[in-house]
């Protein structure tokens, strides 16, 4: 019976890393696009839930949530995005897939837990092109971005009590910001020049959790990451030259400060209210990008009801049901004395999988990103699944011995 | 069939897996948004003039036999002698009688314009072997020491033809196939104050020189009695070249391009010690050389240069080594003022971009090389006003 599974697993998880295409535009700026971690509950919940003291679909970007989980649990996700981009009056559509989460959470002790994972923080994935005109020629400029940003991490969270958890996770994380430029002349070919920049960051990275439950209704949670110290390699290569430079320094990697709150007001009935800013320095957007970036500032207020598990419950109390909004001011520079941020709705609902092994999260996002005197208008919607299976997939079954 | 849950959620994430890998495969197809994107372009366009370190003047041997144009004269410092050779015997019959002879040449200009004056010309008779593909003033035929004819009135008139009745004893000797008949030499005396320009052989019957034959000629009838008829006819020219000797002293500060002995010139640009040396892609260069109008130098009508590279720098150490060692690219004419050549070398200037190996240098050159004699002055890299000295700009695009 494993295998079967595994192979369902396998199936669900693989069309998120066949299917690559371009997404938001604003999202080459710097390392990419910022994603919602901790899965699609949380994406549901409009991106919070630093204080969301159960297990089910938690954000582990707070270590110290990992503390609650009551057994191993696996949790794979991935997306769906879709982008309406409009500027000077005109529309345009892109689609992408990404990957969401890869973790692995288990308990050593009741009271030690310990995760590990594969996060993605950031992507970007996008190609644009333009007809520009230089004085003699008239030349296409095709640009293309890839990269992102994803941490390694190990996370260990502590119940010290019923009323304080405290967690830290220790990730190595990898930032890569891949740029092409393409100027193709017209029509000459020989002309044509391509430059190539592959940005590589590699550090460490610590998250530092808490959650304290004063009451069992209410619960507070913060996670602080101090800023980040690492080395950028660059390689290099420009116009039509065979060979490839390279080169290396140390940099330097954001922090980040985030707090919220959950209160059940009602029986099962979740009210959460999430805020973070970052810690942006020059720099900080790459090796060559001497930009000043902005303070990113996130804001999430997302209301839950939580699923009901019994033999006289229907099946529609069993799933979970949420939704929340958003306002995201990213770190992008500023272009216009504008900033960047979106601003949106979210919805979600958790489908419990049979005998309780699991979860399907999923999750849709709607909202609007940037304005078109900063460069475009986007209008995106995001769908967002995550498979969570608790230990019972990994259990070998008894063999049945015949009488 | 689909009865279990779990049979319902295997086809169910079938279905999704299509769809995703339909839908997801939506590109934007337009540039909206492309302002939004990244950071500022990594291609930047720069400019860069860059100036001649090297410039010479070179006389390619090269022959104007071949060119459409014969010149005689003395004019703007240019002396200018014709060179014709004539083999009647390839035209006339087995028994003939040449009676007379006459020489025409077809004018086609005069320089300068608004001559009047008749000069006179004195016609030599060549005792070398010579051929129009070869002969320049450096291995030029040597002619008789007493003049076959002396005096023969050349009318300045631009259209008007030299005609001139050529000894009889001479023509009759080349009609029978004189195998030293190397033709004769048509010089100006020194009364001759202008540039006759005479159409060549290679512009076609009718206008190429001629040597017309008059006599009889013999042949046998249909009852095989030997009969007489009138000799009529004319023979083009076998070689016909001219030749010419500038005598225009240097300029200080200027360099001189002649049309029809071939002087060109020559100039050097060290485009790799002026670019990075890494990732540049060239857009656009442009080559310009300033023309000096208000010198006496200047003559005739030189208005079409072309401009060409070298296989080799050996030219920047030896300027003899440069013989025929040439690529030529393209013609240009001046700009609408007449003061500026500008040349368009982006093609040769990438070339040297990607392979500094390559810069060998470019020389310019009249696209009518072997036409009517001409020259004009240019500024060289020495001129005291430096807005007007060679200049290479290059439009390029580095990273920064």
């Amino acid at each position: 019976m494993v295998p079967r599974r595994l192979l369902i697993l396998l199936l669900l998880v693989s069309p998120w890393h066949l299917v690559h295409a371009g997404g938001s535009m604003y999202s080459a700026n710097g390392l990419g696009e910022p994603l919602v971690v901790g899965g699609a509950r949380i994406v549901g919940l409009g991106g919070g839930g630093f204080a969301l003291a159960d297990s089910h679909g938690a954000n582990f970007s707070n270590p110290a949530l990992v503390a609650l989980i009551p057994r191993t649990e696996v949790r794979l996700g991935g997306r769906l995005a879709f982008w309406s981009t409009t500027s000077a009056g005109e529309t345009d559509a892109d689609a992408e897939t990404g990957w969401q989460a890869f973790q692995l959470c288990f308990p050593l002790t009741p009271i030690w837990k310990l995760g590990l994972g594969f996060v993605p923080l950031r992507r970007m994935d996008v190609r644009t092109f333009e007809w520009k005109a230089y004085e003699y020629q008239a030349y296409e400029e095709r640009r293309r971005f890839t990269g992102g940003e994803t941490v390694a991490q190990i996370l260990s969270g502590f119940r010290f009590s019923p009323q304080l958890s405290l967690g830290v996770a220790v990730g190595y994380a990898f930032r890569r910001q891949e740029r092409w430029t393409t100027i193709d002349f017209s029509p000459t070919d020989w002309q044509d020049a391509e430059f190539h920049f592959d940005d590589t960051w590699r550090g460490w990275m610590v998250n530092i959790g808490a959650l304290v439950q004063p009451h069992p209704r209410l619960s507070f949670g913060a996670v602080f990451r101090p800023r980040q110290q690492g080395n950028w390699v660059t390689r290099y290569s420009y116009a039509n030259q065979d060979s490839v430079a390279e080169e290396e320094e140390s940099g330097s990697g954001p922090g980040m400060l985030g707090a919220g709150v959950a209160w059940e007001f009602l029986p099962r009935w979740m009210a959460l209210v999430d805020g973070s800013v970052g810690q942006w320095e020059k720099g900080d957007l790459g090796p060559r990008d001497d930009r000043t970036p902005v303070q990113p500032v996130w804001f999430s207020v997302g209301v839950e009801r939580l699923a009901r598990y019994g033999p006289r419950v229907s099946t529609w109390q069993k799933w979970g049901y949420r939704a929340g909004l958003f306002y995201r001011q990213h770190y992008w520079p500023e272009q216009n004395g504008e900033k960047v941020a979106d601003i949106g709705g979210a919805v979600g609902v958790s489908i419990p999988a049979p005998n309780r092994a699991g979860a399907f999260h999923l999750a849709a996002e709607v909202g609007q990103r940037g304005s078109e005197s900063f460069g475009a208008r986007e209008i995106f919607t995001r769908f967002s699944l995550m498979i969570e299976a608790n230990e019972l997939w990994f259990q070998r079954p008894e063999p049945r011995i015949p009488k | 069939m689909i009865n279990t849950l779990r049979q319902k959620l295997v086809f169910t994430s079938l279905c999704l897996l299509v769809w995703l890998a339909f839908i997801g495969c939506t590109q934007r197809e337009t540039s909206i948004g492309a302002d939004a994107a990244g950071p500022p372009s990594e291609a930047q366009f720069d400019t860069v003039a860059v100036a001649c370190t090297q410039d010479t003047v070179w006389h390619p041997k090269v022959s104007n036999g071949l060119g459409l144009s014969l010149q005689w004269g003395d004019a703007g410092n240019f002396h200018a002698v014709c060179l014709l050779r004539f083999l009647p015997a390839s035209v006339l019959p087995d028994s003939f009688r040449v009676d007379s002879n006459r020489l025409r040449l077809r004018g086609t200009a005069t320089l300068p314009e608004g001559t009047f004056a008749p000069g006179l010309a004195t016609i030599w008779l060549i005792t070398d072997a010579w051929s129009e593909d070869t002969v320049r003033v450096d291995n030029m035929p040597g002619y008789e020491a007493l003049p076959l004819m002396e005096n023969l009135p050349m009318n300045a008139e631009a259209t008007d033809s030299f005609d001139v009745h050529l000894p009889d004893t001479l023509v009759e000797r080349w009609a029978a196939g004189d195998t030293m008949n190397w033709g004769i030499w048509i010089e100006p005396q020194d009364t001759a104050e202008f540039l006759r320009e005479f159409y060549s052989g290679e512009s076609g019957i009718g206008l190429a020189p001629a040597l017309f034959l008059y006599g009889a000629q013999y042949d046998t009838n249909d009852e095989g009695q030997w009969e007489e008829s009138v000799l009529d006819t004319f023979v083009g020219p076998e070689d016909d070249a001219y030749l010419a000797w500038d005598r225009q002293p240097p300029l200080d500060g200027r360099m001189m391009l002649t049309q029809g002995l071939s002087q060109r010139l020559l100039l050097y640009f060290p485009v790799e010690s002026v670019l990075p040396d890494y990732g540049v892609s060239v857009v656009h260069a442009e080559f310009s050389i300033w023309a000096d109008n208000l010198t006496d130098a200047n003559f005739g009508s030189v208005s079409l240069f072309k401009n060409g590279t070298l296989k080799t720098d050996a030219w920047r150490r030896d300027l003899d080594s440069t013989q025929t060692d040439q690529i030529s690219i393209a013609s240009y004419p001046f700009d609408a003022n007449n003061e500026k050549v500008v040349f368009d070398v982006t093609a040769v200037v990438s070339d040297w971009v990607q392979n500094p190996e390559t810069n060998t240098g470019l020389f310019v050159a009249a696209s009518g090389e072997a036409q009517a004699l001409g020259r004009r002055v240019f500024y060289n890299r020495l001129a005291q006003d430096i807005t007007v000295v060679p200049e290479l700009r290059i439009w390029y695009l580095a990273a920064y």
